[in-house]
């Protein structure tokens, strides 16, 4: 499932990001890794519109586009 | 005395310049980087034996190249390293936070961890061993409370016995796979000679390939192929395992889940609807604020300097040349008088956005505006320098270093000259006083009209550059937290005191520019110097806008450098043709008028704060004086109308010119120069000819 899918107030779990082709490295994948969006995180989403998505992980908040929030793969 | 240069690095939001402004109080400093136009905070202090030179390095969240201000960490710490890191951590955010510390560690620097926020921490039932993090760390950990509790004695202790003993960090491992990588760059690949960085850590930068290296990309492709995965990907994951690793070993308690008092605000807060009223609700306090409480004091200022110390210097020598009275009052005092009399709006400006940074409001405002915005091909980011233009033009346009693509940037680049700084306020309501009865509207169709152009600018910058794809919005959004008052006025007062140096100096000096041109040659009438001869060319171009008077177009000439130079050369102007006359000036009375008028000042400031409306400051303005007739003799309504409509959309401000040039270029500079000339002239023309067609007054 991708992240923009998730319900509000539901806990999921980063499973990976998807990318077009292998070994890419964009500036988001790099962005969202450097501020705790990894694999393995457990993030729950607090608020959705229809340009960004509200994310708590670990203990802070994270705002990310929904073009973003399209590429983060979930369980 | 020994020297030790301490950087302070960090996630964004931790609390880096409350602790700094906690140990440095106030010989903090504000500058720019060089070449680069992001802040650079510094501070020199001594302790005992020690001079420490700190730098506040701008937040990031990893060591990388992303966007401007994290390459000037990542560089800062690559290029020139300091005597010791300080790496502040939120000791509410542990894990994450470690993230950037296993980058450091790799830097082999000395260092000290300063786990900060612990108060929080304390409160979400998170408790963190210090000592254990320090063995396993390697390093000083230290608890903080960067709001509260008196950090420099144990701050300053810890970085002395760090950079003494030279106590680095312990050194990571990694999974074997990322280790052979680091291996094969170590043998076959040269480590640059230019870098003085460890060559372990150039490796591992190279392996994320953000340093280029050719001969590591090859024996990346062969690993990756043999690997079938991305080795990006592979050494993440063992940063996160080290993050992982040391957290689990530290945290002796996890914590409570329960609804934050954050959460419930966001709910309105970052409300499609109420979202924007809070923050119409916010800025209108905001500017509210800094206006009527600064006015009645600048307003004084201006007022003392021209009506008390011009004739006094005049009283004061009676038998010196006219020309060195002159320079004296129309050059030095009025310099200084000009910038001085600015200090309380802006250092009020700043006071009001550093409370906004501060509570964790600001960076929110993207979020609300990225919808809007977004239509002109920016992202909610660009909302935050263009709202500072209506603070001042300069440092808008030097806080573009938030946006990640030149794109975003040449567009709000093009926005922010036409958003109504102070000095247009002052000649706004310089004008408003003398010809209208009612200038509140008008002015605040003045802002509206600004803000339409800004748009407009925009939406033809947006058509006209080629499309590119940007990185989208990404942004933490941190707690809202009680502003701290000490350090809020701190950071005004450091910020208020680089504004005046930086500003002070350039206006000082074209003032004494301008009083030239006004005077050369010398003893002449005032139309055939520098100035008047310009100034009356000029009628040409302006009469079909309703400027028909020489002198008001003479006046334009020097507010080519600041706008508000406007008033004080019109001062300047109209008066010698009027020849002010001080014989009846009387010491003692007038010092006393001053002295009763300044009570009425800080009365008025008092007032302010509890009527509800933008106070009625404009009447205030002295309305009899002969300047001011005279000046009122020589526009219509209209004429003055279509005039303030210029001085709004035209760039007349050579910091904003030369601001725009340093960071786009000359070509930029001048077309945008130019197109705010034309289009002034041609709004203006409409609005003056509509409005007399109309009858509006
Ligand atoms: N509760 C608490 N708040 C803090 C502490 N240190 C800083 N803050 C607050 O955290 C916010 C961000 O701090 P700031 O110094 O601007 O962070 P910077 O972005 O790293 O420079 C401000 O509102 C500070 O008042 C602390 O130890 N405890
Ligand atoms: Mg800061």
């Amino acid at each position: 499932m991708k992240l923009i899918e998730v319900p509000v107030d539901k806990e999921v779990n980063i499973k990976g990001y998807i990318i077009n082709g292998r070994n890419e490295n964009p500036g988001w994948k790099r962005k969202l890794i450097s501020m705790g969006i990894i694999p393995g995180a457990s993030v729950k989403v607090l608020r959705k519109d229809d340009r960004n998505t509200l994310l708590k992980i670990y203990n802070s908040r994270i705002s990310i586009c929904n073009c973003l929030a399209d590429k983060v793969e979930v369980e | 005395m020994k020297n030790i240069e301490v950087a302070f690095v960090g996630n964004p939001n931790v609390g880096k310049s409350t602790i700094i402004n906690n140990i440095a109080k106030t010989s903090l400093k504000v500058g720019n980087w060089p070449g680069v136009t992001v802040r650079k905070i510094e501070a020199s202090l001594v302790y005992k034996n020690y001079e420490f030179h700190i730098i506040d390095l701008p937040g990031t969240y990893s060591l990388d190249y992303i966007s401007e201000d994290v390459a000037v960490t990542t560089d800062f710490l690559v290029n020139h390293p300091p005597d010791v890191i300080i790496n502040i951590i939120e000791a509410t955010n542990l894990e994450r936070s470690l993230i950037l510390t296993a980058e450091l560690i790799e830097l082999r620097l000395p260092m000290v961890i300063v786990l900060n926020m612990w108060d929080e921490a304390l409160k979400l039932g998170i408790d963190i061993d210090t000592k254990k993090m320090s063995e396993l760390i390697g390093v000083d950990v230290i608890s903080s409370i960067g709001t509260k509790e008196d950090l420099k004695e144990k701050l300053l202790e810890s970085i002395i016995k760090t950079y003494e003993k030279n106590i680095t960090p312990k050194p990571l491992r990694y999974s074997e796979i990322t280790e052979q990588a680091i291996q094969d760059i170590l043998s076959s690949c040269a480590v640059p000679v230019d870098k003085k960085i460890p060559p372990r850590f150039f490796a591992i930068k190279a392996l994320e390939r953000i340093f280029p290296c050719d001969c590591c990309t090859n024996i990346i492709s062969r690993l990756e192929k043999d690997l079938k995965e991305n080795i990006y990907d592979i050494l993440k994951k063992d940063i996160y395992g080290v993050a992982h690793f040391i957290s689990s070993n530290v945290v002796k308690r996890n914590f409570k889940n329960e609804i934050e008092l954050t959460e419930v605000l966001d709910k309105f807060a970052l409300h499609p609807v109420f979202g924007l009223l809070i923050f119409v609700g916010v800025m209108y306090l905001m500017f509210k604020l800094s206006f009527d409480v600064s006015y009645p004091i600048s307003n004084w200022i201006g007022n003392f300097e021209s009506a008390f110390l011009h004739p006094l210097v005049y009283k004061l020598l009676p038998k010196a040349p006219y020309i060195v009275k002159s320079f004296i009052t129309g050059a030095v005092l009025d310099g200084v008088g000009f910038v001085i009399s600015f200090a309380p709006l802006v250092g009020a400006l700043f006071l009001g956005l550093s409370t906004l940074e501060m509570s964790g409001y600001l960076p929110r405002v993207p979020i609300i505006f990225d919808r809007f915005v977004s239509k002109f091909g920016i992202d909610g980011r660009g909302i935050l320098p263009f709202m500072l233009g209506f603070g001042c033009n300069v440092p808008a346009i030097m806080a573009l270093k938030i946006l990640e693509d030149k794109r975003s940037k040449l567009i709000v680049a093009a926005m922010i000259p036409f958003t109504s700084c102070p000095a247009r306020f002052v000649v706004f309501a310089f004008f408003g006083a003398i010809f209208f009865k009612n200038p509140a509207p008008i002015i605040l169709f003045l802002y509206l009209l600004g803000i339409f152009f800004s748009i407009i600018t925009a939406v033809v910058m947006n058509k006209l550059l080629p499309k590119a794809e940007g990185l989208p919005m990404i942004l933490e959004l941190p707690p809202y937290r009680k502003p701290p008052l000490k350090i809020v006025l701190n950071i005004a007062y450091v910020e208020l005191k680089g504004f005046l140096k930086r500003a002070g100096t350039f206006i000082f000096a074209s003032t004494v520019v301008v009083w030239a041109f006004l005077n050369i040659p010398p003893n002449t009438n005032i139309k055939d110097t520098v100035a008047g001869r310009i100034g009356s060319a000029l009628v040409y171009i302006f009469k079909p806008i309703g400027i028909e008077d020489w002198r008001a177009t003479t006046s334009l000439v020097p507010a080519f450098l600041a706008r508000e130079i406007i008033i004080s050369s019109m001062g300047t102007i109209y008066s010698a043709s009027t020849k002010e006359d001080y014989t009846n000036f009387d010491i003692k009375k007038s010092f006393k008028e001053q002295v009763a008028s300044f009570e009425e000042a800080i009365k008025n400031t008092a007032l302010s704060f509890v009527s509800p409306g933008f106070s009625n400051v404009f009447t205030q303005e002295s309305n009899s004086s002969s300047v001011t007739k005279e000046i009122r003799k020589s526009l219509s309504p209209y004429g003055a109308l279509s005039f303030m409509v210029f001085v709004l959309l035209y760039t007349s401000c050579i910091a904003t010119v030369s601001i725009l040039k340093s960071e786009f270029g000359t070509r930029f500079a001048v077309l945008f120069l130019l197109y705010s000339f034309v289009l002034g002239w041609i709004v203006a023309f409409v609005i003056y000819r509509l409005s007399m067609v109309l009858h509006v007054f």
